[in-house]
């Protein structure tokens, strides 16, 4: 397969399991900080979203790439049914 | 030290001290001679010659005074003025510096955009990156395209007109429908939580990043799984990074996209598409009224600005929607350089505009003529999206 072409698929898997990982975040936020998560996104203020992620959730960076994990296996299991 | 001027301390002898005070007597007799005697000046007045001088010098050095302001002024005047015209150009190099720098930034725009994902994705892969198994991204990619034939350092293949195998269209459609099926499952979530249309919103923002940076952010999102080895120390500022460049530096800018640049796939219409049974219904929802040109704004940015409120225009990907702008750039050349000023566009020329223009939207205000563009924009196959997309890098 061309690059391009697998490019766009790999780029239409992106979105989704971005969205993902986001869902697992805010689950994981108590619901007060959920509010400022969306405002520093908004914002596109990495400095508060790193700062919201590590207080809140416990070693994040193993959660993370769980999340992403989870997230791309989800999307396989999903093209194959 | 003496002081050369004081009488009691400067030595003199007395012959001196003598012809000193003779002196100063003569000086004083010549003076009172003078103010003794009357001078007549003019008839039925009674002032002394030297009143008269005084009076004199003081009109002669007021008249001077008066010269010097006058020149004092005119030289300011001058100055004024000279200071006005040099800020006046001054002003006039700096908004020609702005706009050549703001033209600077719109075509480093996409470089920069790239780059920056590089920059992030370094941050998110950290010291580890180095030791990225190269098949572990290559089997991560085959999954996505299992027919991959390009290997690092192969020679540059020949650029043509790309037509995938069925199998392949399959295979890319099937990993469309997994995409919509995720974030369907997504929407359930996120609406239980209340957050549906920030979740939305990062996938629609997602949607309208450049290829390139939609490409890399995936991999580099893949790159956080533990099983991956590689980058997961920094999982925390690689998903900060991503999302806060998805939404301040991706934020999707119509300048980035030239109108020349996106290939032709069909000839687009140069005339409305017409039904034999309805007349071509005005679209005022979308192009009413004018459109006012400001800084930096292009003519597709304008066209793009009306579409986006249209939902038809809006339920299109990122090729479609550039496949319609482009539609209607090139039935605005076909007017010819009268048509365009008749749309507003003093230059004749749609790639010339200039501030405070006003685009007179509703010329291209006919339905038939948009439903015709969407029309064709459904019907693109794949390998012309892709050829699009790579267009808009």
């Amino acid at each position: 397969m061309p690059k391009e072409l697998q490019d766009e698929a790999i780029a239409a898997a992106g979105g989704p399991i971005l969205q993902s990982v986001m869902i697992d975040i805010l689950e994981k936020l108590p619901p007060a900080q959920r509010d400022a998560f969306q405002k520093a996104l908004e914002a596109g203020d990495q400095k508060s979203i790193e700062a919201l992620i590590t207080a809140n959730i416990p070693d994040p960076a193993t959660f993370i790439g769980q999340s992403v994990e989870k997230a791309i296996a989800e999307f396989k299991s999903l093209r194959k049914a | 030290m003496d002081d050369p001027h004081d009488p009691i301390t400067t030595k003199k002898s007395a012959e001196q001290w003598a012809k000193s005070f003779d002196k100063v007597e003569k000086a004083k007799a010549k003076t009172e001679e003078k103010k003794e005697v009357p001078v007549e000046t003019n008839p039925g007045t009674s002032l002394t010659e030297p009143v008269v001088i005084d009076e004199l010098t003081r009109r002669v050095r007021e008249e001077r005074k008066q010269e010097a302001m006058n020149r004092a002024q005119q030289g300011l005047e001058k100055e004024l003025e000279h200071t006005v015209n040099v800020i006046n150009a001054k002003d006039a190099h700096i908004a020609e510096a702005e706009g050549l720098l703001g033209e600077l930034a719109r075509r480093s725009n996409q470089e920069a955009l790239t780059k920056q994902v590089d920059e992030d994705l370094k941050t998110a892969a950290g010291p580890a990156a180095a030791e990225k198994p190269a098949e572990d991204l290559k089997a991560w990619r085959k999954w996505f395209g299992p027919l991959a034939e390009i290997e690092e350092g192969s020679a540059p293949q020949e650029k043509k007109m790309f037509v995938p195998t069925p199998e392949q269209q399959k295979a890319v459609e099937s990993i469309k429908a997994a995409a919509a099926a995720q974030e369907a499952a997504n929407q359930k979530k996120a609406e239980k939580l209340g957050f549906w249309g920030t979740i939305k919103q990062v996938g629609s923002k997602f949607k309208d990043l450049p290829l390139l940076a939609a490409v890399k952010i995936t991999e580099g999102l893949r790159s956080l799984v533990p099983k991956s080895r590689w980058g997961r120390a920094t999982a925390v500022a690689a998903v900060g990074g991503i999302l806060a460049a998805i939404y301040m530096r991706y934020n999707a800018s119509p300048d980035m996209v030239d109108p020349g640049v996106v290939p032709p796939l069909e000839p687009a219409p140069t005339t409305p598409v017409t039904t034999e049974a309805l007349p071509p219904i005005p679209t005022p929802e979308i192009f009413g009224g004018e459109a006012v040109v400001n800084a930096g704004d292009t003519v597709w940015g304008l066209v793009e600005e009306r579409l986006a409120g249209n939902t038809t225009f809006a339920a299109l990907d990122r090729a479609q929607q550039d496949f319609v702008l482009d539609s209607y750039m090139k039935h605005l050349q076909s007017l010819g350089e009268s048509g365009v000023r008749e749309f507003g566009i003093k230059s004749g020329d749609i790639n010339v505009i200039h501030v405070g223009e006003s685009l007179k939207m509703d010329k291209i205000a006919d339905h038939s003529l948009f439903q015709g563009y969407v029309d064709q924009a459904e019907k693109l196959t794949i390998a012309q999206k892709a050829n699009i997309l790579k267009a808009r890098q």
